[in-house]
């Protein structure tokens, strides 16, 4: 026998007041971390969007940008176009070194393919693209030919099938980019060559082509010069272009992080009055478990404990209690949001990637120790009141 | 082995009323001695039990156990005395209900300076074997009946092998045969040198005791004295 074994044996001898505690904490540690789960996981979702696209500046059509944001994040459909000659423009502008147009070619409702239920089709310039010729170049070793394609994570060719059959024209699936949590994940990249394919193919099955407007891009995402500064670039293109918008990647989803932002301060604010009022429940509980238990205390300290045993003994089942109820929590929530990680994401109108194990070991050990803290601070006083009790009326109770 | 000496206790209950349940009471108790303490409730036995073991302080007088003056002891060495020379039997139920029989009679023995925890497993098996608790080892208090639990705190007290113990109405809530079991089964510890200091309303143990004395309104008188052959 020992202190930790006597505070393991105390919990599960008081049945009622220890899941009441290990409840409590359980609940709060769940909805802690599965708030700063989607938060942190939308957060890098846009960190890996941006990162994905690989470029300091995204021009968009003038007046779109509200737009394009939201077609990038939630994978929403949209026709946005520009005339194709801004790519030229854009490439000649002082400090800027590549440039690369995308088109957004078309969107599938429902499809098979993919694990959400819209999936896009986005034509890219294999000759200028530095966003998945670098991919394809580490992973496939070469550029894509007709008939290839590379998708985003949630993209997969269903088992038995050779390829995506998409207008009635089979293209083959040479790879996954890695999860964003944003629309790209549920985006299939392709070459015009395979996009003309398709378009060809679509009008024989429906009798009218897919149209892919001439001369006009969605997008043109620029890579500024070594030693350019970025933001002098796009305040240039501001100033200097009509008709086009640019914006700079860390301002990328700004109306986003906005939200994001509001909605982690009331967060706080709420997390705070909730571990305020599960603090003060559980001291009250811990207060009335002391008072309850004054005599047993009594019955140690007269067998031969000392003052500082009593005092360890309810912190270190306090502290027991909080850890399991934070561990139990967390892994409830981790596992919700694991396996409902899609669901959240349509749901709550939010890209998300789920954390990082590094990440979730973090916020494990920060849930875990913040439970413990709190829980051990609400059992202090009637710790300390119990462990100083005058032993003759504690026993006469 | 203990002594009072003209020791008094007293109790504010507020600023204008105060009670003395123990008033100028002095005794020596020798080693070996089997000492009752007769008094109804309310006449300060308690008190003076509690004054014996350290866990009240007198307000004037010395009680001392071994020649050392209790007031005079820090919590540290009061603790390793009650751990180690001194063991306590309660009025009430004192078993800790999340623990087995076992664990609660080995339970001293955590708060003992001697580490011997393979003696001590051994030491409450042969006690519970001794009481006739064996099959109760694993059992939990609720599941004992009163005269059970009554030997099984016995058990407790005596695990460290204490020199002194003391008895708050041992024998309380019991049948008359399982009264006369448990005294039997203290008589049997006291003979081998242990230092009895028991108080009870009962009269019927009387006889048992090498001295016994009556407390009314806190103060002691001997009653009777047995010379033991």
């Amino acid at each position: 026998m020992n202190l930790l074994r006597l505070a393991f044996k105390n919990i599960v001898g008081s049945g009622f007041r220890s899941t009441t505690i290990f409840l409590c904490v359980m609940g709060i540690a769940g909805f802690l971390l599965s708030t700063t789960f989607i938060i942190r996981g939308s957060q890098s979702s846009l960190e890996s969007g941006i990162r994905r696209m690989g470029a300091e500046i995204l021009i968009v059509p003038e007046g779109a940008e509200g737009k394009f944001e939201t077609a990038l994040l939630m994978g929403r459909p949209n026709n946005l176009w520009m005339p194709a000659e801004n790519v030229e423009k854009i490439n000649a502008f002082p400090g800027v070194e590549k440039v690369s147009p995308q088109i957004y070619f078309s969107s599938l409702y429902g499809s098979e393919y993919c694990a959400m239920p819209e999936m896009f089709l986005v034509i890219y310039e294999p000759e200028t693209d530095f966003t998945i010729t670098p991919w394809l170049k580490d992973n496939l070793g070469r550029s894509l030919d007709k008939g290839e394609v590379i998708g985003g994570s949630q993209v997969s060719v269903p088992r038995g099938e050779k390829g995506l059959t998409l207008y009635n024209q089979t293209v083959t699936l040479k790879g996954n980019l890695e999860p964003t949590g944003t629309g790209i994940d549920q985006t299939i990249f392709m070459t015009m060559e395979t996009a003309r394919e398709l378009s060809r193919s679509a009008a024989g099955e429906t009798g009218y082509p897919l149209e892919i407007p001439a001369n006009s891009v969605s997008t043109i995402l620029v890579k500024t010069e070594p030693g350019a500064d970025a933001h002098k670039v796009t305040l240039d293109l501001l100033r200097e272009t009509t008709g086009m918008f640019p914006i700079e990647s860390p301002s990328l989803f700004g109306t986003f992080r906005t939200q994001m932002n509001s909605l982690l301060r009331g967060f706080f604010v709420l997390t705070v009055f909730i571990w305020g009022l599960a603090t003060i429940m559980m001291a009250v509980n811990f207060s009335m478990a002391a008072d309850e238990r004054s005599r047993e205390m009594a019955v140690l300290r007269a067998v031969g404990a000392r003052a500082g045993f009593i005092f360890g003994l309810l912190l270190t089942e306090a502290g027991l209690l909080a850890a399991a109820g934070a561990v139990a929590g967390i892994v409830i929530a981790a596992s919700v949001l694991f396996f409902l990680g899609d669901f959240f994401t349509v749901t709550l109108n939010m890209p998300f990637l789920f954390p990082s194990v590094s990440s979730i070991a973090s916020l494990l050990a920060a849930g875990v120790s913040l439970a413990v803290v709190t829980v051990t601070l609400s059992a202090l006083f009637p710790a300390i009141r119990v462990s100083r009790q005058e032993l003759a009326i504690a026993m006469r109770e | 082995m203990l002594s009072f000496d003209d020791v008094t206790r007293v109790f504010h209950l507020d600023e204008d009323t105060s009670i003395t349940p123990v008033r100028d009471v002095t005794m020596e108790v020798k080693q070996g001695e089997f000492v009752i303490i007769i008094g109804r409730s309310g006449t300060g036995k308690t008190t003076l039990l509690n004054l014996a073991a350290g866990l009240v302080k007198p307000t004037t007088g010395r009680v001392a156990v071994g020649g050392n003056d209790l007031a005079r002891m820090t919590q540290k060495q009061l603790s390793v005395l009650r751990s180690e020379k001194i063991g306590f039997m309660f009025q009430f139920p004192s078993l800790i209900p999340a623990l087995t029989v076992k664990d609660n009679i080995t339970l001293p023995a955590l708060f003992s300076s001697r580490k011997e925890t393979d003696g001590i497993e051994a030491r409450a098996t042969r006690l519970l074997g001794i009481l006739g608790l064996e099959s109760k080892i694993n059992v939990h208090p609720k599941q004992l009946s009163a005269g059970e639990t009554k030997r099984v705190v016995l058990a407790r007290t005596l695990i460290n092998e204490p020199q002194l113990v003391l008895a708050d109405e041992p024998t309380s809530d019991l049948d008359e045969k399982t009264e006369k079991e448990v005294m039997a089964l203290l008589r049997d510890v006291n003979s081998k040198g242990v230092t009895f200091v028991i108080v009870t309303h009962s009269l019927q143990l009387v006889p048992f005791a090498t001295r016994a004395f009556e407390m009314e309104n806190g103060t002691l008188s001997l009653m009777r004295e047995t010379v033991r052959t």
